[in-house]
């Protein structure tokens, strides 16, 4: 039976140890497999929970009621290193996941804990910093390495393992925009060649705007989900929870309440600009 | 400031640098255990002349093995001055109260001299050559025995590698933090040594709580690629013997055999 969904939580209820509030309150959602999702919501709305109870690493407060699927498999004490392998992890902090003393030995950690013979991991590792652009660098030791450069071999060490599923948990957050923008366009190119689900949990608008769908979480519930279009549409809800929305949709919203009514089907900007360029000729 | 780097290693393309770390952490062991068969003039010379042809082999600038040299040339002198003039026997040159120059006394101190510097420089040698992750790996292999009294030696091997790797990483945090206490007026240079160990305070207890946040991370991280304990690993980075260990091995070989002819029975 084919699995269309790469994640699917159900129920779920996560308190953390020493807390009374539920960071996740009974939460379910789905992720479409191939799909590049983005989680959006403030620091604290349980984002980065959920990217933890997906391989694992932490355990929903109760399995009676409650499920989460991953891959088709359900995730329990059997399936979770079976999980932990499709599913790869990269974290905000470049320094904090770099476990090798070399670049090589870095991207080679995974494949080591694998028991993958070492003529094969040699190879492996090459091909997969080639992918990132580091090969240059494979002995090189992290503190010679710029924080975006140390994400790219975050990356190259989760792709050796041969993932189905990377989640970006708030990966680009302490990176420039050139270095952000470096690791998002070699993750857009990685997820078209190796067909990956992407969950992106970040703070970053534009990059959400990009997503093919886009789920909303505030306080431990899921707002809203959809695609981008119909999220950053409800401007309002938006701006209740204290989240930004791209510009494109600001101007719109705007626009119209100046009383200059925007077309419905217009969601980028270049689109924008040639209305309003025609807009201008009509007059 | 931020390429420090524990140990001193020193690049370099001469032929004790493709040695495999295993044999020169063996043959410096080694060695050091060889100069103890020296017990006359002419073992003295040629310990002597091994250990410095070796010293010259690495094809490193003089100063560096000065600097090895120069934290402990106290330690030798006094240690030399006890021999001096605590040891009695043979001829006595001098003598009052507790003290005496004797010809026994002489000589020993000589050697004891000696023996010293060559002890540090052939531990220079292989300090300046080899990169403190390989000297981990060596050590490793080399208490790959204790796994029989189920010591976990790979375990000890990944901390510690993991440990190594986190200096620069660590060092850089320490002068972000006091980076950050100056711009708020804190005063790490002047006073007295009270008032400056208080001023290490303000450092310390973030650096403390940082690395902790650090480990915890790291654990994650590692737990989500998929480490589940040392045992049934692979390994990425392996060490391999070459020509050279063999010459090394020739070339201590060599060095005991004249100490064992020559030296006094």
């Amino acid at each position: 039976m084919p699995v269309d969904n790469a994640v699917e939580f159900k129920n779920i209820l996560f308190t953390y140890p020493d807390t009374e509030k539920a960071v996740l309150d009974k939460i379910s959602f789905k992720i479409k497999k191939g799909s590049w999702t983005s989680l959006i919501g403030h620091n604290g709305s349980g984002k980065s929970t959920i990217s933890k109870l997906i391989n694992g690493l932490l355990l929903p407060d109760s399995i009676a009621d409650s499920k989460i699927n991953v891959l088709g498999m359900e995730l329990n004490q059997e399936t979770v290193w079976k999980i932990r392998e499709k599913v790869g992890i990269v974290f905000q902090n470049p320094d904090n996941q770099f476990v090798g003393a070399t670049v090589g030995d870095d991207v080679a950690f995974g494949l080591e804990n694998r028991a993958v013979p070492r003529n094969r991991m040699v190879k492996i590792v090459r091909n997969v910093l080639a992918d990132v652009g580091m090969l240059d660098y494979i002995n090189a030791e992290p503190a010679n390495l710029s924080g975006g450069q140390k994400q790219r071999v975050a990356i190259a060490g989760i792709l050796a393992v041969e993932p189905e599923i990377i989640i970006l948990d708030e990966s680009t957050s302490m990176l420039d925009p050139s270095g952000r923008e470096q690791i998002l366009k070699i993750i857009r190119r990685l997820k078209k060649e190796k067909n990956l689900t992407v969950i992106s949990i970040t703070h970053d608008i534009d990059e959400a705007n990009m997503a093919d769908d886009v789920i909303v979480l505030n306080d431990g519930k899921i707002l809203a989900q959809g695609t981008p279009t119909i999220i950053f549409d409800k401007t309002e809800m938006l701006e209740k929870i204290g989240l930004d929305i791209p510009f494109v949709y600001k101007l719109i919203d705007k626009l119209n309440k100046v009383g200059i009514s925007v077309p419905q089907n217009i969601k980028t900007k270049d689109e924008l600009k040639q209305y309003l360029c025609q807009l201008n000729l009509k007059k | 400031m931020s390429k420090i780097i524990v140990g001193r290693y020193i690049p370099g393309h001469s032929l004790i640098y493709k040695m495999d770390p295993r044999s020169k952490l063996l043959v410096t062991i080694l060695f050091i255990l060889a100069i103890f068969l020296a017990n006359n003039p002419i073992t003295y010379a040629i310990v002597t002349i091994f250990c410095f042809l070796a010293v010259i082999a690495t094809g490193l600038k003089a100063k560096v093995f000065w600097d090895g040299v120069k934290p402990l040339i106290g330690l030798i002198f006094f240690t030399s001055l006890l021999q001096l003039f605590f040891m009695t026997g043979g001829h006595i040159y001098w003598h009052w109260w507790i003290f005496s120059l004797s010809s026994y006394g002489l000589v020993n101190a000589i050697y004891i001299f000696i023996r010293f510097t060559l002890i540090i420089l052939i531990s220079t040698v292989m300090t300046v050559t080899t990169m403190p992750l390989e000297i981990a790996d060596a050590m490793e292999w080399l208490l790959k025995p204790l796994k029989l009294f189920k010591v976990p030696v790979d375990k000890i091997a990944l901390v510690i590698s993991i440990a190594l790797r986190f200096v620069p990483t660590l060092f850089d945090e320490t002068l972000k933090i006091m980076n950050a206490q100056r711009s708020r007026g804190a005063d790490f240079n002047d006073g007295g040594l009270i008032q400056r160990a208080k001023a290490i305070t303000p450092i310390l207890v973030p650096l403390f709580i940082h690395s902790l946040e650090t480990a915890i991370d790291l654990s994650t991280a590692m737990e989500s690629r998929g480490y589940r304990s040392s045992e049934g690993r692979t390994r990425y980075r392996v060490l391999s013997w070459s020509k050279c260990d063999l010459i090394a091995l020739i070339y201590f070989v060599l060095l005991v055999g004249l100490l064992l002819i020559f030296r006094t029975h």
